[in-house]
């Protein structure tokens, strides 16, 4: 360990080399219940030859590497639970091309939505990317690499469908380009390349790590509006979602529980719904490059609201958040992403069972959940959100929790394990894919797939250094 | 001119001369007068926006809550909403809720007040729309909102949504 240590220091320097305790402890933990455990040292890299040179070292000592960047990924994936060296990936923050023509983008691990955001509104104003309901600090690489949502997601998929190809390390310190940038140098798609990008992809660090992603950008569109409907019936806002979704006009859709709405206006820990209060808000993205598609696509939506109330369901008129911003500021927070959803975090604690399934199940998946949730004392809150042109949906549950109190912590692991075991039943499956799941569902798995994957990993990474204990087999 | 034009005629004014000088008018008048000459002193200061029940309020009470702080966050608006007496409900949608209006402050209540000055129903859309400075009539008109009771508390309340917000003073 001080021989590693020490070579370490000698290579980055003793300012990027920390192994006092109280730094160490910042990177033992993250928002969840999952048990803390702070890691042996703390490295801060910036480039690819100084995680080519660490992990050369790391491998040769047989030590635990477990890469880092903002920590928000809500599964525990950044904790070093068999310590360690922690490698801190965000000072390798470049964003090393942006191809206006191609529509890509090539960024280091570091690079975070909200630089993203403003890179591409002071430079290339006709491109954007999409944005999601993490923190603006988070880094776009940690979420492509983990099949994150965002707010195109129902148009284009998880994010790791955006990937065009990686620039990885591996853990013996051999470089990996993947995607056609393995072989031109215009990295503007995977395709028709052997895909050897999804060696990287929900790993979660076990075979390498990234230091570099191409990924695809989308065009800005001048008219865009986002909408939220209230709607009084679970089940009827999930048929409205059907509809819209097959229409094919909005960009994002999002289902959220009602406590949300209350916990935008203050209310931590909202626990009485009045019963003649909508259960669930929908919002609605719609984008357009002409003002005269932008009309037609909001008709349609209109339309489709219309048909529904006139069928009897409950369902409020649209209502642009830009004006229930000016009413109730509030609303500020869904107006425009990446957001910093504070309110989840003021008891300090934030988990959740956010899995990706058929979209078929929600109803019953958000019914019975909730209640699980109410039952225990918790705000159901609940993301639904359809993907992929309706492919497959987003059933999240979100618990929040003050973390420093320990029945509680006990409580929303006890909670985390009976809504997985429901979700699981019904045909969901969490992503960015916290170990317990794995290790509690492990006969669920087909024999076949678990074997491959062992033997993919054990030829990626032999001495089992890379973050060791995720993705347990 | 016939007769029956100029008694409808002489009714009608008769009607308009009793509204306009009703007791309550005058008393209405007199208070405009007086409001706006001498403003209460707690109009200078901030007026509380309170809920009855905290733990039971639906998203209308939290929705009107952040409208009317805004509201009296302004002189102007303290003023119009210290004119107002009692209690309006609001009804948006299914959901419910009614704000009081007192000397001290505004207290929302998510209960099925036992009486109302005056109710504005509409669907939710309609309501923020009204607090953005849309026209009531127009929106009556086009049965966007309905509203029963007093009238004349109505126009205050019309009144108070529709002040602009400013600076916080």
């Amino acid at each position: 360990m001080t021989k590693f240590i020490d070579y370490a220091a000698d290579l980055l320097g003793e300012d990027r080399v920390f192994v006092d305790p109280e730094i160490l402890e910042r990177y033992s933990e993250d928002w969840t219940e999952i048990p803390a455990r702070a890691p042996d040292v703390v490295m801060k890299v910036r480039s690819t030859e100084e995680v080519q040179a660490i992990l050369q070292a790391a491998n040769r000592e047989s030590m635990p590497i477990v890469p880092r960047v903002a920590n928000t990924n809500i599964g525990g994936l950044a904790i070093p639970e068999m310590g360690g060296a922690v490698l801190d990936l965000t000072e390798m923050n470049r964003i090393v091309e942006t191809n206006e023509a191609d529509m890509y983008a090539i960024i280091e691990p570091g690079v975070t939505w909200g630089e993203m955001k403003t890179h591409l509104a002071n430079n290339h104003p006709r491109l954007r990317f999409a944005y999601s309901l993490s923190p603006p600090k988070s880094s776009i690489l940690a979420n492509c690499l983990m099949d994150g949502l965002t707010n195109l997601s129902l148009l284009h998929g998880t994010t790791a469908h955006w990937i065009n190809g990686v620039e990885a390390v591996l853990p013996n310190g051999e470089i990996v380009r993947t995607g056609i940038g393995a072989v031109a140098s215009n990295w503007c798609t995977k395709a028709p390349m052997p895909d050897l990008t999804g060696l990287f992809v929900n790993f979660q660090g076990t075979t390498g790590i990234v230091t570099k992603l191409s990924v695809q950008l989308w065009p800005n569109h001048p008219f865009r509006k986002r909408f939220f409907v209230l709607a009084y019936n679970t089940d009827e806002m999930y048929d409205l979602i059907n509809h819209l979704v097959r229409a094919e006009v909005c960009d994002d859709i999002g289902g959220l529980s009602w406590p949300v709405g209350k916990m935008l206006f203050g209310n931590l820990n909202p626990l009485f719904r009045d019963p003649n209060e909508p259960e669930q808000f929908l919002y609605l993205d719609i984008s357009a490059e002409y003002e005269d598609l932008f009309d037609c696509k909001l008709k349609v939506v209109e339309r489709i609201i219309n048909e529904q109330r006139r069928r009897g369901v409950r369902l409020e008129p649209p209502l642009e958040v830009r004006k229930l911003v000016k009413v109730s500021p509030g609303f500020e927070k869904f107006a425009d992403f990446p957001v910093e959803l504070d309110f989840l975090l003021k008891l300090g604690g934030l988990s959740w069972i956010g899995t990706f399934g058929p979209i078929s199940k929600w109803k019953e998946g958000v019914r019975r959940g909730m209640r699980m949730m109410e039952d225990r004392g918790f705000p159901p809150i609940v993301v639904t959100r359809p993907m992929q042109g309706g492919h497959f949906g987003v059933l999240r549950f979100m618990a929040i929790f003050d973390k420093a109190d320990t029945k509680r912590v006990q409580q929303v692991k006890e909670l985390n394990e009976t809504l997985c075991d429901l979700v699981i039943s019904l045909g969901f499956f969490p992503y960015k894919t916290p170990a317990w799941v794995i290790r509690r569902h492990r006969d669920k798995f087909d024999p076949g797939f678990l074997e491959l994957l062992g033997k993919v990993r054990s030829v990626m990474d032999p001495n089992g250094i890379m973050n060791p204990g995720k993705w347990p087999l | 001119m016939n007769i029956r034009k100029r008694t409808y005629l002489s009714r009608r004014k008769k009607a308009i001369r009793q509204i306009l000088f009703s007791k309550r008018v005058l008393t209405i008048y007199i208070e405009v007068l007086i409001f706006n000459l001498f403003p209460k002193k707690h109009m200078d200061k901030s007026m509380d926006v309170v809920f009855q029940e905290p733990e039971r309020v639906n998203l209308l009470g939290y929705f009107l809550c952040d409208l009317l702080k805004t509201k009296v966050s302004t002189v102007e608006g303290r003023k119009k909403a210290g004119k107002i007496k009692g209690t309006v409900r609001f009804v948006a949608g299914e959901m419910a809720c009614t704000a009081t209006f007192r000397a001290a402050g505004i207290e929302i209540s998510c209960e099925q007040p036992l009486a109302f000055k005056v109710q504005i129903r509409g669907e939710l859309s309609g309501l923020v729309d009204l607090a953005l400075g849309a026209s009531y009539v127009l929106y009556l008109l086009l049965k966007r909102i309905r509203v029963k009771g007093d009238v004349f508390v109505l126009l205050r309340v019309v009144s108070l949504f529709k002040t602009k917000p400013g600076k916080q003073q």
